[in-house]
């Protein structure tokens, strides 16, 4: 308990101010290089291959999306053939009467391809979505970045690097001097 | 288009041939094929770039925009009561009969949900091909597809006969034990369309979120600073009590609130970004598909059944390209208005974006008039009697004149943008939309209509619309433009970051890198 | 639902009460006027706690509502909700059918079961007759649902109906419903002073007796024309009372001339009765005897039994055919003409002279019959002879030859335009031909049925206007508005001190002093008999719903001699009248009642002998009838001479062959239109409603402003003026309805007249209701037709093995037949389904073997699926013949009253949203001979009509049933195509997808709200606005619910559909039901083939349409059910069956019986080749003809003939 109350007195970390895309990229290069894990840069708009200087992964969200797109489509399908109450997946009066519609057979699976499309693409589209929110923990309407009134213009036309004081590698003296060597402005501490 | 802004001053070219010289007009129509012409005019910064797209929200509201919105939500009153107006009466007070048992619903259900393909269509697919002229527009046409398609799904609801049993559309478990018929179209339509609303509305809020972080971190700075917005006087009726009112309303209180709730926390880190980009990129894939199967499965509403004139196998690929057709002669018509009426707008939504737009036009609507000719080339190949009795009645029966307006807007009119001086004078690409939009609601029309003449001959019989017909179509452009007005009131009608992502500032100049 | 304020005590006595009134069989009280006296508390005060309960708003709902809220708590509620529920159900269902229990209160009898097997929810049949206009009557079984009469149908047992019933009396059972009879409506809408029973009875003791010193100078009665018996007693009656009392019987519509015929042939007034069946040659002069005049019901089953022998080709085997001709000479395009083998048309003045020119043409043939040539004679010199135009004279000179060539078997009708003299040499016609004894027999009629209308009503207006009428009684008839013009009738009446009216509400009942609401003659005890004398007993099926007097009653009344009760009378009559006295009468009393027919009571046949001489004179003295056109007076087939006009199910059904409902406009033919200047665009306003020009007509100074309608098939220079419309009293329906022709009939012209016609200045198009506005076939083979000679040349051909009629361009099985080949299927590869084989379309009806084909019995037969239970499952289906169909829609009317298919309005109609589950589709086609391509009907002189009624085909691959989302319609085990009207959400899909568009839909609310046909506030000054207001686009919350009175009609099987759902034929599924409970509870194994019919099967009169189950291999010794065996016959065909929809209604093929040597060349090589097609090319050539001035001409299928017209006009005029 005080231990935790005493973490909460630590601030959250540091963060430096970039003013355009060059310097931001190089010195995301330097941070990844510094082996720091903890840390992130912010910016108005995606920063081409920025993630190959940040060091970052493949997103999982396309696993998400597949995952979904099956889903969608078996269920779309399981829930066709058992509404028609055709075949093997005739369970009896929970798939309903079997009614005769226009002498088709009861599993006429052509007709059920386009329900089966849509259900897979919305349940995809769920899982791109909802997945990339899930990924990013969004939505967070509490942030510590977000007290500070220099980061606001982030949506605007600054790029920070901020670096969190978690990291094992953070040091506030290293880490300062780092920020500043890569040519960021305003260096300030973020309260946590 | 005789309102121009006074910071145009690069856009003035636009306003007629020959002001500006020709080839280049406002800068972004650069016909050196090995010159790359720019996406965004004007020398802009990001922060231009911000200001200016956050400036059309944040600033005092142009005089034009209460007038606009009061008029449109007019309409859309006079909409909502015919609706109410049907609902409690039935829905003979339409023009349906027999055999035309469908009329202007589901005649405004697929010209609005044809309008609706082009927002997703310039979202998806253009970002797949990498046509970087489409940020400037994809959020302006995703958010048209939004709302046409809140008109197009409103018909088909009311225009069932007993609008409060619509619920057995969907597989609820019921007492009964009777699901829906999987077979019939209209439930794929159900479907389609569903996913389509649901995975678009989420399209565009998704591209959104970046853009009004944006717009509630200014406002949290703006709180920060102590502005606020009043006061604003509120006259009161009692005479002896408080004679004037007034009060300061917390504008930037609520902004902050309202956008910051909306933007889920976003905070432009970068590993958001990450996923971001690859949601992005995937959705856009899935709704190509998506896209071009929704007017597919309209389309089978008409192409599974059996009357002559509907089923034909040319139904799909034809309604999806009258789809695109005509959702880009609907961005046009909205976008040419409000490229005028905001400032700077020009600068993003340059003259070669136009000009672009023309050509897919011309395209498509060259591919809807190869589909005319080819149900009839087919009709008359199949030496199916009634199919060809059946075309010629199209364009010589009872509503040639229908037909005729059809091929006229359609198939004529867009190749006009064959000549560059078409293509680049923006009034007449105005009034070209225009005949586009009215051309795309006739064909639907003609579809639609030629239940009046199917196998026998003693069931014929002839549609004409009422009042209330007439009425709930035009209050359904009401509500269109309401909503749309609503939108580029309060949220940012350029995609801001990805706008952002054209400038030539966006890219790290690195040492011998190309990026 | 809640526990309300109704607590469970009170609710159990209702549940009792209700009870107690079921078991409170018909049989009842014997005791005479006891209960009846207190009629309109009858019932009703018996009732009054349920009529509040139901009143309550919660059972309202719950009857109302469409899933009751708390049905699920009967399943798992307490035994007390539930016990609540079904009490407020049995009191509803009491409510529902509140005056429905009134009992009659005399002892009626069942027609075939005992009263005290009265059974809840299964209908009762009691014999009954209806009366019709000129004292024509029909015997009827009614069909009564605990003591509510919902239906009528022919009594099987009757001679002259066997079965079948008329439009109008089929119709008739909604007027006794008819809110507007009430008198309280009559005094509220019409301020007029209505007397009840204590009225008039202080009246025939106070003013009535009065007359007894004058012995009854200046007392008149002025009756409509009734064969009933014990009227006929009470006239006597009231003769012993009143010896210097007049009396007239009056009936505007009745057939005078045909009367007057036989006086002059015969030298007696005669009823005429054909046996059409032995006629092989019929010639028609103007009669439309298919049509509704006298006596059609009989003429059409003869018709239709001479037309056709057996169900198959046997009946006409080459050489030998027994198929009659029929040949039609008329100026008004008719059913019959529709029928003809040769339709002459030509005006009423050609038109005798076409019956003089065929007279003199077979009488000179004739040297073997004695006084003949004093005939010959006077007809060789008629002047009308001059009339007739050098063609027709050829087809009346082959016609003589053919009826000549089968003397003894030929018959010539006269219609009811033309003079009695007319009549009267077709009579010595028919004399010299021996035709009378084998095809024509007589009966003799009452004098007061066959005493002219015209001449009795012209001296009561004598008298009236020499003063010599004080008070004048009138029953029934309605002279105030269709009196001939010429005597000014109505002023007339109106200056009559005592006028006294019984009748329904009309301008005569307004007119007069005293009025009293009649009784229907559901609803009152009476006597009557038919033209051939037999007689019926009527027996009402429920007490009066108002207080209101029978024609006896009153007449009983006013006789003073005690004996007032409906009941009384006629026991009276009945004893004298079968000469049975005591318990011999009371039986025999029963037997007629059971029966519905007096047994040894029909006339006795006669076959009188011509008078010669008198023919000959008359004939010479036929008058030329002038004028710029020739006017011709029909009644109107639905409403007659307009007592029928506040019937909706009359004035909503199409007429058969225009196809306008609500309206009978003038007609006249396209050339006389051109040559008058009235446009032929029926659509000046808007294309989706018709509209009509007015016009004025003049005969004989006098003025009647009538919209006119140009069809085809008309006389050139004639106009055709129907009666029966614009009434201007008459009730919530029929007041206002159409434009009265009555202005310009004048007693010297009351069938035909010189006429001139102009345009009415100003005046703006009126308004048409026309169920079908396209008249063209287009080619597609809807009807299909074949000539005799080609049926007997080819109709027996073996075409199982035949590879190159059988398969088609890809080698595929198309089971072709001889009517197949002559289709569309026999040029186009075979449709198939999708589902191969395994997903067979059979599957679901047939047995299948393990290849998965049908399995067949030793015959071939294919054998029907079995249930569970191992029993065959029957499978449904229907088969129309064509040959037989005239089109007269009384299946429309059979099916509207057994399917409680609402009246819907003009407006709507106009709108192209008739309800009707069965249309009857008109098509004319052109006979052109020179230029057979692309004529416009409308362009052709002489277009021949063709019929086709459509109802749900019931498709076995049903188009419907795959694109609707909600499976709201599906097919079930027995083949039919089901609507589930709880499940519909009211897409309109299936209408759409429907190729043969028999789905009807409910766009309001139809069936539940309150009707009055949108005419009624126009009571004055009609023509200032000729359209009707829709009283359907007000929202139903706002409207009023349907009079009770009116729910009463309705069928308890069937359910109301609300707004907002579709529905269609669903081939009588509720007969089906009870017919399989019936045969379950007999423990039969399947429904005897003919055990039941469909309300449509039961009415037509020529019985051509058959249901039945189409794999009923066994019935009828082997050969199959009949419905079966028209399957198999080679003239049945699938319409559309190239969309591979497998209908179970077919069609079978039309036959016509043309004379060899009025055939042109082109027909009669067809014979030889009647599958070749026109184009004779490949298939490719088929769009060869699509230039975009149209006429692109495809197959001629049928025999040589042109059925194809062009798709394209040039005017909006075929939209």
């Amino acid at each position: 308990m005080s231990e935790q109350s005493v973490q909460q007195q630590e601030p959250y970390g540091l963060m430096g101010e970039y003013s355009d895309v060059t310097s931001v990229y190089r010195a995301a290069e330097q941070f990844r290089d510094a082996g720091y894990t903890m840390w992130d840069v912010g910016c108005p708009f995606p920063i081409h291959n920025l993630d190959e200087a940040m060091g970052l992964k493949q997103s999982k969200v396309a696993w998400i999306m597949g995952t979904g797109a099956a889903v969608g489509v078996a269920l779309a399908l399981f829930m066709q053939m058992w509404t028609a109450g055709g075949g093997t997946l005739d369970i009896g009066w929970l798939s309903g009467y079997r009614v005769n519609v226009a002498s088709k057979p009861l599993l006429a699976w052509e007709q059920f391809l386009p329900v089966t499309f849509e259900l897979g693409v919305l349940i995809s589209s769920f899982g791109a979505i909802f997945g990339m929110l899930m990924i990013n923990r969004l939505p967070m309407w509490y942030h510590p970045l977000m007290k500070k009134e220099r980061y606001l213009r982030v949506g605007d036309d600054k790029f920070f690097i901020s670096i969190e004081a978690k990291d094992p590698k953070f040091n506030d003296a290293k880490t300062r001097q780092l920020l500043e060597s890569t040519g960021a402005a305003h260096v300030e501490v973020v309260e946590a | 288009m005789t309102t121009l802004e006074p910071d145009q001053a690069t856009a003035l070219g636009l306003t007629g041939p020959g002001s500006a010289p020709a080839d280049t007009i406002d800068g972004s129509m650069v016909n050196d094929p090995a010159v790359r012409p720019p996406l965004v005019l004007g020398d802009r910064d990001f922060h231009s770039v911000t200001e200016t797209i956050c400036g059309w929200i944040e600033n005092k509201t142009p005089k034009w925009w209460p007038l606009a919105f009061m008029s449109s939500a007019g309409v859309a009153g006079i909409g909502t009561v015919m609706i109410l107006y049907l609902i409690i009466t039935g829905v003979g007070v339409w023009g349906l009969q027999n055999p035309v048992s469908w009329g202007w619903a589901i005649v405004n259900f697929v010209w609005w949900v044809g309008i609706g393909h082009a927002g997703t269509l310039i979202s998806a697919i253009l970002c797949l091909f990498k046509q970087q002229w489409r940020t400037s527009i994809n959020r302006f046409a995703e958010a048209m597809t939004i709302f046409a398609v809140i008109c197009a799904g409103m018909f088909p609801g009311i225009h069932v006969g007993r609008v409060w049993m619509a619920w057995m559309l969907f597989p609820i478990p019921n007492s009964n034990y009777i699901w829906p018929n999987f077979r019939s179209p209209l439930l794929w339509d159900v479907f389609a369309v569903g996913t389509y609303f649901t995975v678009s509305l989420l399209f565009w809020y998704m591209g959104m979120i970046p853009d009004i972080a944006t717009l509630r971190d200014r406002a949290m700075l703006r709180r920060k600073q102590s502005v606020t917005f009043g006061p604003v006087w509120v006259p009161h009726p009692l005479p002896g009590f408080i004679k004037n009112m007034t009060f300061t309303i917390p504008a930037n209180q609520i902004a902050s609130w309202v956008y910051g709730v909306l933007a889920l926390g976003w905070r432009f880190s970068f590993r958001h970004w990450n996923n971001y980009e690859k949601a992005y990129i995937l959705l856009a894939g899935v709704c190509t598909p998506l896209v071009l199967s929704v007017h597919s499965v309209v389309s089978f509403d008409f192409a599974v059944s059996n009357v002559p004139g509907w089923h034909t196998t040319i139904f799909p690929p034809y309604f999806v390209a009258g789809a695109i057709f005509s959702g880009f002669a609907m961005v046009l018509t909205l976008l040419i208005p409000a490229r005028s009426l905001y400032p700077g707008m020009k600068d993003f939504v340059t003259a070669k974006t136009i000009e672009n737009m023309c050509k897919i036009i011309t395209l498509t609507g060259s591919m809807v008039g190869f589909a005319y000719i080819m149900e009839f080339f087919i009709a008359w190949y199949g030496a199916n009697e009634i199919e060809s009795q059946t075309f010629m009645m199209r364009a010589f029966g009872p509503y040639w004149w229908a037909y005729w307006i059809m091929f006229t807007c359609n198939v004529l009119t867009p190749q006009v943008f064959w000549f560059r001086w078409c293509r680049t004078n923006i009034a007449f690409i105005f009034m070209i939309s225009i005949l586009v939009n009215i051309g795309m609601w006739f064909e639907r029309f003609v579809i639609v209509t030629t239940l009046s003449s199917d196998f026998l001959p003693g069931s014929w019989g002839y549609f004409s619309p009422t009042f209330v017909d007439v009425m709930t179509f035009v209050g359904s452009l009401g509500i269109f433009l309401s909503l749309f007005l609503l939108f580029c009131r309060f949220l940012p009608m350029l995609a801001i970051s990805e706008v952002k992502n054209v400038l030539p500032q966006a890219h790290a100049h690195l040492h011998g890198e190309e990026h | 639902m809640g526990a309300g304020r109704r607590t469970d005590e009170q609710v159990k006595k209702a549940v009792e009460q209700a009870m107690s009134t079921l078991h409170h069989a018909p049989s009842g009280t014997n005791n005479g006027q006891t209960t009846a006296g207190g009629v309109r508390g009858n019932g009703r005060t018996y009732w009054r706690s349920l009529d509040e309960m139901a009143e309550t708003g919660e059972f309202r709902d719950f009857l109302h509502r469409e899933f009751p809220e708390h049905a699920s708590e009967l399943l798992d509620g307490s035994r007390r909700h539930f016990l609540k529920i079904m009490g407020a159900s049995v009191a509803l269902a009491g409510a529902a059918t509140l005056p429905g229990c009134r009992r009659p209160d005399h002892k009626i009898l069942t027609y075939n079961e005992q009263p005290e097997d009265v059974t809840i929810g299964k209908p009762l049949y009691y014999a009954t007759a209806v009366r019709l206009a000129s004292g024509n009557v029909e015997g009827v079984l009614a069909e009564t649902f605990e003591g509510r009469p919902t239906k009528l149908e022919g009594n099987p047992l009757h001679p002259a109906t066997r079965g079948k019933s008329s439009n109008q009396a089929q119709a008739s059972i909604l007027s006794l419903y008819d809110p507007d009879r009430d008198p309280a409506v009559w005094k509220n809408d019409h301020d007029l002073d209505v007397w009840g029973k204590k009225d008039v009875a202080g009246f025939a003791d106070g003013h009535m007796a009065s007359f007894d010193n004058t012995r009854g100078a200046g007392l008149a009665f002025l009756v409509e024309k009734s064969s009933s018996p014990s009227r006929m007693a009470m006239v006597t009656r009231l003769g012993r009372r009143w010896p210097d009392a007049k009396w007239y019987s009056y009936d505007s519509g009745q057939n005078e001339n045909a009367i007057e015929g036989t006086l002059v042939a015969f030298g007696n007034e005669y009823s005429q009765h054909v046996s059409l069946e032995q006629a092989r040659v019929i010639l028609s002069i103007g009669s439309d005897f298919l049509g509704g005049e006298d006596n059609s019901l009989a003429m059409n089953r003869g018709y239709a039994a001479g037309r056709y022998v057996a169900g198959s080709r046997r009946g006409h085997e080459a050489g030998g055919s027994s198929m009659s001709r029929l040949y039609v000479a008329e100026s008004e395009m008719t059913i019959t003409g529709g029928q003809a083998d040769h339709r002459v048309r030509v005006k009423p003045s050609q038109l005798q002279a076409f019956a003089v020119h065929v007279a003199r043409a077979v009488l000179r043939e004739i040297e073997d019959v004695q006084g003949v040539g004093a005939v010959s004679g006077a007809v060789a010199r008629a002047t009308t002879l001059a009339a007739l135009d050098e063609q027709h004279a050829k087809i009346a000179d082959a016609v003589a030859a053919e009826l000549v060539a089968n003397r003894g078997a030929g018959a010539v009708l006269v219609g009811a335009s033309m003079p009695a003299a007319v009549h009267a040499i077709m009579h010595a016609v028919n004399a010299a031909l021996g035709n009378i004894g084998p095809v024509f027999k007589y009966t003799a009629i009452p004098s007061h049925v066959s005493a002219s209308s015209t001449k009795a009503i012209t001296l009561l207006a004598g008298r009236i206007e020499r003063g010599d009428v004080s008070t004048l009684v009138t029953i029934g008839c309605n002279p105030c508005y269709d009196a001939p013009a010429d005597l000014g009738f109505a002023e007339k009446y109106a200056s009559v001190g005592h006028t006294l009216y019984l009748g329904d509400l009309n301008e005569t009942a307004a007119a007069s002093k005293h009025r009293v609401s009649r009784s229907h003659d559901l609803e009152s005890w009476g006597d009557v008999r038919s033209s051939d004398g037999m007689y019926t007993v009527i027996q009402p099926m429920i007490a009066p719903l108002y207080d209101t007097l029978s024609d006896i009653e009153l007449l009983g009344m006013l006789s003073g001699d005690g004996v007032a009760d409906g009941y009384e009378i006629v026991r009276q009559t009945f004893g004298p009248f079968a000469n049975v006295k005591g318990a011999v009468m009371e039986k025999a009393w029963r037997r007629t009642l059971h029966d519905g027919i007096g047994y040894g009571s029909a006339s006795k046949t006669l076959t009188p002998g011509v008078q010669w001489s008198r023919v000959g004179a008359a004939v010479e003295n036929i008058k030329p009838i002038g004028g710029d056109l020739e006017a011709v007076f029909i009644a109107c087939p639905k409403v007659g001479d307009g007592r029928f006009a506040n019937n909706g199910w009359l004035q909503e059904l199409p007429h058969p062959v225009t196809k306008i409902a609500w309206d009978a406009p003038a007609l006249i033919s396209p050339a006389t239109a051109d040559r008058l200047g009235i446009t032929r665009d029926r659509h000046p306003k808007a294309a989706q409603y018709n509209h009509a020009q007015i016009i004025d007509v003049t005969i004989d100074g006098a003025k009647a402003r009538v919209a006119v309608w140009v069809q085809p098939g008309l006389a050139d220079d004639t106009i055709v003026l129907t009666m029966g419309y614009g009434r201007t009293v008459c009730g919530r329906i029929g007041t206002g309805v159409g434009m009265s022709v009555n202005a310009v009939r004048s007693s010297g012209g009351m069938r035909v007249a010189g006429a001139s016609v102009a345009r009415a200045k100003g005046e703006s198009p009126y308004l048409i209701a026309n169920t079908q506005d396209h008249w063209a076939m287009e080619g597609r083979g809807a009807v299909r037709e074949i000539d005799l000679p080609a049926w007997q040349k080819f109709g027996d051909e073996d075409l199982t093995h035949n590879h190159d009629v059988q398969m088609d361009p890809y080698d595929r099985s198309r089971n072709l037949n001889f009517a197949g080949r002559l289709g569309t299927e026999s040029h186009t590869p075979a449709n198939e389904s999708v589902y191969q084989k395994e997903h067979q379309n059979d599957h679901a009806y047939t047995e299948l073997d393990e290849n998965g084909d049908p399995k067949r019995d030793a015959n071939g037969n294919v054998l029907a699926a079995k249930n569970k239970y191992g029993k065959r499952i029957q499978q449904w289906g229907m088969s129309i013949d064509l040959t037989k169909c005239t089109g007269c829609g009384g299946c429309t009317l059979a099916c509207q009253a057994e399917n409680n298919i609402p009246v819907i309005g003009k407006m709507e109609v106009a709108k192209g949203r008739e309800m009707h589950w069965i249309r009857v589709d008109r098509y004319y086609v052109s006979t052109t001979e020179d230029d057979a391509y692309g004529v416009e009907p409308a362009d052709d002189p002489n277009p021949e009509m063709v019929v086709e009624p459509i109802a749900c085909m019931h498709c076995e691959t049903a188009p419907c049933e795959v694109v609707c989302p909600v499976n709201a319609t599906t097919h079930s085990k027995r083949g039919t195509n089901d609507m589930a009207y709880n499940r519909c959400i009211g897409t309109r899909y299936c209408s759409n997808n429907c190729p043969y568009k028999v789905r009807r839909f409910n766009y309001f609310d139809y069936g539940t709200k309150s009707f009055t046909g949108g005419y009624g506030q126009l009571a004055e000054g009609l023509s200032d606005a000729p359209e009707p207001s829709n009283m359907n686009l007000i929202p139903p919350r706002f409207r009023e619910a349907r009079p009770e009175v009116e729910w009463m009609q309705r069928n308890p099987h069937v359910t109301v559909r609300s707004r907002g759902v579709m529905e269609k034929c669903t081939y009588c599924i509720q007969r089906v039901n009870l017919a399989s409970v019936e045969t379950k509870l007999h423990d039969l194994d399947h429904v005897a083939d003919g055990y039941f019919q469909t309300a449509c099967q039961q009415s037509c009169p020529t019985d051509a349409i058959v249901f039945g189950d189409i794999y009923d291999n066994d019935a009828h010794n082997g050969a199959g059910s009949l419905v079966k065996q028209a399957r198999n016959d080679g003239r049945s065909y699938a319409l559309l069956s190239f969309q591979n929809t497998r209908p179970r209604t077919t069609f079978m093929i039309r036959l016509r019986n043309p004379n060899e040597q009025l055939v042109d060349d082109r027909r009669r090589e067809g014979w030889k080749d009647p599958f070749h097609h026109g184009h004779g090319g490949g298939h490719g050539d088929h769009g060869g003809g699509h230039d975009a001035g149209g006429g692109d001409g495809h197959d001629e299928h049928a025999n040589g003939r042109i059925m194809s017209l062009p798709v394209l006009m040039n005017s909006g005029a075929m939209v």
